[in-house]
């Protein structure tokens, strides 16, 4: 990714070289693949973290780590890989792609583009070197629920920090994406006509800036409560600590569709392609789209069933809740709809999409059990839970996440990847992705609390198939870092088309991509 | 090739259903021992057929697509994209499907809430990390702790059967009562959870929350906290014993006889050896969480006692500390939970052990004292 | 920030040449109405909704990041109308300009005095284009890449030379 855009520097030999060039582009290429590089190196560092958690749990007793530094891991495998990967790689995505599709030269605001990237370092930095500070990482869950959160030490009050300028990053990334698809958009390109991708994170931009004012807000009471003495939380001040999860899951819960809606939008420009027919519905794909972020507005406290809430306001998510499903399912459908007579061919990004469709349905049958208040209740706080987010974020958003950057790699590079180690690194993933998260759906149900380091005897079967998944799953992702920096380095060249059935602005250009694309906008028919 | 499949799925499936014969419930929710417990089990059976329909027609689909339109077997594509009454077919038949499951599971949830005409109520408290459990009507009270040895979660000795889901003092309740659950913490949030009593309840602290249950089957039934409450969350089990009538107003009459026989510990003066045996029981059980069994701490995380200023400070200092907590720290205070006997135990058992060798003894009329404020503050200054 | 529409000899006095750039501007007035007034309102219901119950904090963020997001539209309102347009009508050059808050600008030059400059020796950057007299440059076709501005610069010469 990087190379490309070196090689394609020709015209511009004065440019700051090294490390200045870096620090000060403002090339939304550029800034795409730092955001990339930036959620790789991040993916192995909380993988890592993840598999000491499994490593620990092979077998009861504790073996590899005390109960604080535990929750630490979990603590910080969670916000790593939400802030760190999840985000910051759909962000790389963006950047990257969403000129190219609109036919537009850069982002509408490039300057506020390189800050909104280079902050993210500086929280990352922050996050992981509070391990070394007195008393650890966080270990109050990322969720950050107090009293439990107002009890730690220094390496708290500086999450608080990384996580705000997290938030203000995605503030200026948002506000950067929303400008630039409603301003940049190519003579003749409308709205109704624009790749879905740039309609998912047009969407998603827009939760973005609707909900981070509440994360900051939230996590900024925190802080003065932990510092300065207010009561926000605390009940002995006249404070309500259930208030503060009502505050965190009313951001919280859009931002779970943040971490998802790109995914759609990629996924939705890959299946059309090998299955070389258009995108069926594609009004009804940006409707749903849409109804799924207005939705998320008003499902939040299904986090909190168990806080103990009045029948009706139970009532009343738990029915908000299982309407999500309908826009969710509409997608799917639409999604097995383009493949149906469909000339279909199966190169990793399209394995990858189907794999999408299929797993990320069952983490989507495993919410519309959650969302049944009466079950959620005794599956709340379980390793079900754990089982469904990790079906929605992982084979999820990461497997999106693989598969455009498989899709677009040859684009980026002017290589393509070495289908071989693509295929391996597909079948690995899925393989043993499933090994580790489905048993994890049997141990909530017999009853496993999650955030444990040590559980009950009968729980150690399903635990240890899940652990040697996760190390399956984990070493593969090696596979992937070998094609990624192979195709930058060597392969086939691609041809601007690259995929038979591929349609859009982005490969009439030349791959890779020149270093300045669309300075003269095309017209759109 | 179909026919292939679908016998792969029902061999699947076969083996699927002697492995669950063969480990009962294993692969769904634990055997309900009450009635809510029981719709919540029928209605979660359910949703997951209805789902595992669903996902057989969409991915049958979806399958049969990937095999029969692939390039290599020479499907040309179609080029539709477009079909509205399609669309709205498959908006309307989801919306239809949910709210037939919406129906038995609202009646559920109200079945669920509703607290009324109880039997008796019990209070519980979460506490870093104990369950306390008060019976309002019998008056009775206790703490719950976790009666796993340290040796077992450290590898040190063969783990146990009911390794981490045992406790030192049950909650124990009749059969086929309605037991009504007032639910708080003391420190940070807590979640009381019973599997086969499909009660569950967040503890929140200076909040009181209410739950039920009503147990139909005798029976031991074991479940453990769910909610994120620092280190020692996974060592917090939560045992209910379900016995009759009877072997329950026995059951109250001993605890009774117990606090009894506690209560006369307070106004008792012990020796030296006594303290010191006792306070090490208590400090096991209340302190080494945190403080470590060695009195260090953890760095930077729960301050040492061993060779600490409170430890060879102002006894009166220390007994505070003990009795109220330090505000906007993890210490809690323990004067609710731990009686005078005990505090002055492990008082005297913090002065005196590791590296602290002050060599006083406190009695529980100074911890008496001590709890009656000004008062407190002349006598404990005499005492010394 | 720059896309292209570009109009030759298109508009202005018969037999005069006309050439006009400016950068893409898709935003309509009502799609920016929609876009900024839907999320101010959300994100302040929310934050007084909050608010109303004790949780004031939420307030100050909100107004920072609506603030951001309405400054970030106006600077897109005030690049609306940017233009370059340069006409030649027999001996007078007429270039016409508006840039932002920098406004706009026009300036007469008389064809036979006027002369082309282009500068493509500065490393690491595109070239540099303007048109000269009596010692004072005018910079033009910032909208335009180096192709289309190496292009510009020919005809512009070959125009004033007529």
């Amino acid at each position: 990714m990087s190379d490309a855009a070196h090689a394609h520097d020709d015209h511009s030999h004065g440019h700051p070289s090294g490390v200045m060039r870096w620090l000060t582009t403002t090339n939304h290429k550029d800034i795409g693949s730092l955001y990339l590089w930036f959620a790789l190196i991040m993916l192995f560092l909380a993988g890592s973290m993840a598999l000491l958690i499994r490593a620990e749990l092979f077998q009861p007793g504790l073996q590899l780590t005390n109960p604080d530094f535990f929750n630490q891991l979990t603590t910080m495998h969670g916000l790593i890989m939400i802030f760190g990967v999840i985000m910051p790689a759909f962000s790389g995505f963006a950047n990257w792609q969403v000129p190219l599709m609109l036919g537009a030269p850069d982002m509408a605001f490039p300057r506020m583009n390189n800050w909104a990237f280079w902050l993210l370092p500086m929280a990352g930095i922050m996050l992981m070197g509070s391990f070394w500070l007195p008393g650890g990482a966080v270990a109050g869950g990322w969720t950050m629920y107090p009293p439990l959160f107002i009890q730690g030490g220094i390496s708290y009050d500086l999450t608080i920090l990384a996580v705000h300028i997290m938030g203000l990053s995605s503030i200026m990334g948002s506000i950067n994406i929303v400008t630039t698809i409603l301003n940049m958009r190519a003579p003749g390109l409308t709205l109704m006509k624009m790749p879905l991708f740039c309609w998912t994170w047009l969407i998603t931009a827009y939760l973005l800036i609707a909900t981070m004012p509440v994360l900051a807000g939230a996590v900024t009471m925190l802080l003065t409560d932990r510092n300065f003495g207010t009561h926000f939380f605390n009940a002995a001040g006249g404070g309500d600590p259930v208030m503060f999860q009502h505050i965190f899951w009313f951001f919280a819960h859009p931002e779970v569709y943040i971490l998802i809606l790109p995914a759609f939008g990629i996924v939705s420009q890959i299946i059309p392609t090998f299955a070389r027919k258009p995108l069926f519905g594609y009004a009804s794909m940006v409707y749903a789209t849409a109804s799924i972020a207005i939705l998320s507005f008003i499902v939040w406290a299904h986090h909190m069933f168990t806080v103990g809430m009045p029948a009706a306001a139970q009532l009343f998510f738990m029915f908000s809740t299982m309407l999500i499903a309908v826009p969710t399912g509409v997608k799917i459908f639409n999604w097995v709809a383009t493949m149906w007579k469909g000339s279909l061919t199966f190169e990793t990004p399209m394995l990858f999409a189907i794999a999408f469709v299929c797993l990320f349905a069952i983490g989507g049958f495993s919410g519309l059990v959650l969302a049944i208040a009466p079950v959620d209740i005794q599956l709340h706080d379980t390793y079900y839970v754990v089982a469904h987010f990790h079906y929605v974020l992982v084979s999820g958003a990461l497997f999106s996440i693989f598969a455009g950057i498989y899709y677009w790699l040859p684009k980026w590079t002017g290589n393509m990847y070495s289908e071989t180690l693509g295929k391996w690194h597909f079948w690995l993933s899925v393989i043993g992705m499933n090994i580790v998260f489905f048993p994890m759906h049997f141990l909530g149900l017999a009853g496993m609390p999650r955030r444990i380091p040590d559980y009950a005897l009968q729980f150690t079967e399903f635990n240890q198939i899940a652990t040697v998944g996760a190390f399956i799953f984990g070493f593969s992702q090696l596979i992937f870092l070998a094609v990624v920096l192979r195709t930058i380095k060597s392969g086939e060249k691609a041809t601007s088309r690259v995929w038979e059935g591929a349609e859009g602005l982005e490969w009439t250009l030349p791959s890779p991509a020149p270093y300045h694309t669309f300075e003269t906008a095309p017209v759109v028919k | 090739m179909i026919g292939k499949w679908q016998r792969v799925g029902i061999m699947g499936a076969a083996l699927a259903y002697s492995q669950s014969t063969l480990a009962e419930y294993a692969y769904n929710l634990q055997t309900p021992a009450s009635q809510v417990a029981q719709d919540v089990f029928d209605l979660h059976n359910l949703i997951m057929l209805v789902c595992l329909g669903i996902f057989i027609v969409v991915f049958g689909a979806m399958f049969y697509s990937l095999l029969k339109h692939r390039k290599s077997v020479g499907h040309k594509a179609a080029h539709f994209h477009e079909n509205t009454t399609v669309e709205v077919i498959w908006t309307v038949i989801p919306f239809v499907i949910l709210m037939g499951m919406a129906y038995p599971a609202a009646r559920v949830v109200i079945d669920m809430k509703d607290t009324t005409n109880p039997d008796m109520t019990v209070k519980i408290t979460g506490y870093q990390w104990m369950w306390g459990y008060d019976y309002l009507n019998e008056g009775v009270s206790f703490y719950s702790n976790l009666s796993t040895p340290r040796e077992q979660i450290n590898g040190t000795a063969e783990k146990g059967e009911n390794y981490l889901l045992e406790v030192d003092e049950p909650m124990v309740v009749p059969v086929g009562k309605r037991v009504r659950l007032l639910i708080t913490a003391n420190d940070v949030l807590h979640s009381w959870w019973v599997p086969a009593l499909g009660a569950k309840q967040d503890a929140i602290p200076g909040f009181i929350r209410d739950s039920w249950f009503k147990a139909d089957k005798i029976g031991t039934y074991r479940g453990q906290c769910v909610e994120l409450c620092g280190k020692d969350h996974g060592f917090m089990p939560i045992v209910v014993e379900v016995v009759s009538q009877e072997d329950y107003m026995a059951w109250v009459e001993k605890k009774k006889g117990a606090a009894t026989s506690a209560a006369a510990d307070n106004t008792r003066t012990f020796d030296a050896a006594d303290l010191m045996a006792r306070g090490e029981a208590v400090y096991e059980a209340s302190c080494a969480a945190c403080h470590q069994a060695d009195g260090k701490g953890l760095p930077g995380v729960f301050p040492p006692i061993s060779g600490a200023k409170i430890a060879s400070g102002p006894i009166d200092a220390h007994i505070d500390v003990v009795l109220n907590g330090r505000p906007g720290t993890a210490m809690a205070g323990f004067a609710d939970q731990l009686s005078d006997a005990d505090v002055a135990a492990v008082v005297t058992y913090q002065r005196n052990a590791w590296a602290n060798k002050t060599g006083d003894l406190v009695q529980p009329a100074q911890i008496a004292a001590a709890r009656n404020g000004a008062a407190g503050e002349a006598a404990a200054s005499a005492a010394q | 920030m720059g896309q292209v529409n570009t109009e030759d000899s298109a508009g202005g006095p018969a037999g005069a040449f006309v050439f006009r750039s400016c950068p893409n501007h898709s935003l309509t007035r009502p799609q920016e109405r929609l876009a900024f007034w839907s999320l101010a309102a959300l994100c302040f219901a929310t934050a007084i909704g909050f608010a109303l119950l004790g949780y004031w904090l939420i307030l100050p963020f909100a107004g920072f990041e609506i603030g951001l997001l309405a400054w970030a539209f106006r600077t897109l309102r005030n690049h609306a109308g940017d233009y370059e347009s340069l006409m030649i009508v027999g001996d007078v050059v007429v270039l016409e300009w508006h840039c932002g808050h920098r406004g706009g600008g026009r300036r007469e030059l008389n064809r036979q005095w006027a002369r082309v400059v282009c500068n493509c020796r500065t490393p690491g950057r595109n070239c540099r284009l303007s048109l000269s007299s009596h010692g004072h440059a005018t910079e033009l076709g910032q909208y335009l890449n180096d192709e289309a501005r190496l292009q510009l610069a020919a005809t512009l010469r070959s125009r004033l030379q007529e």
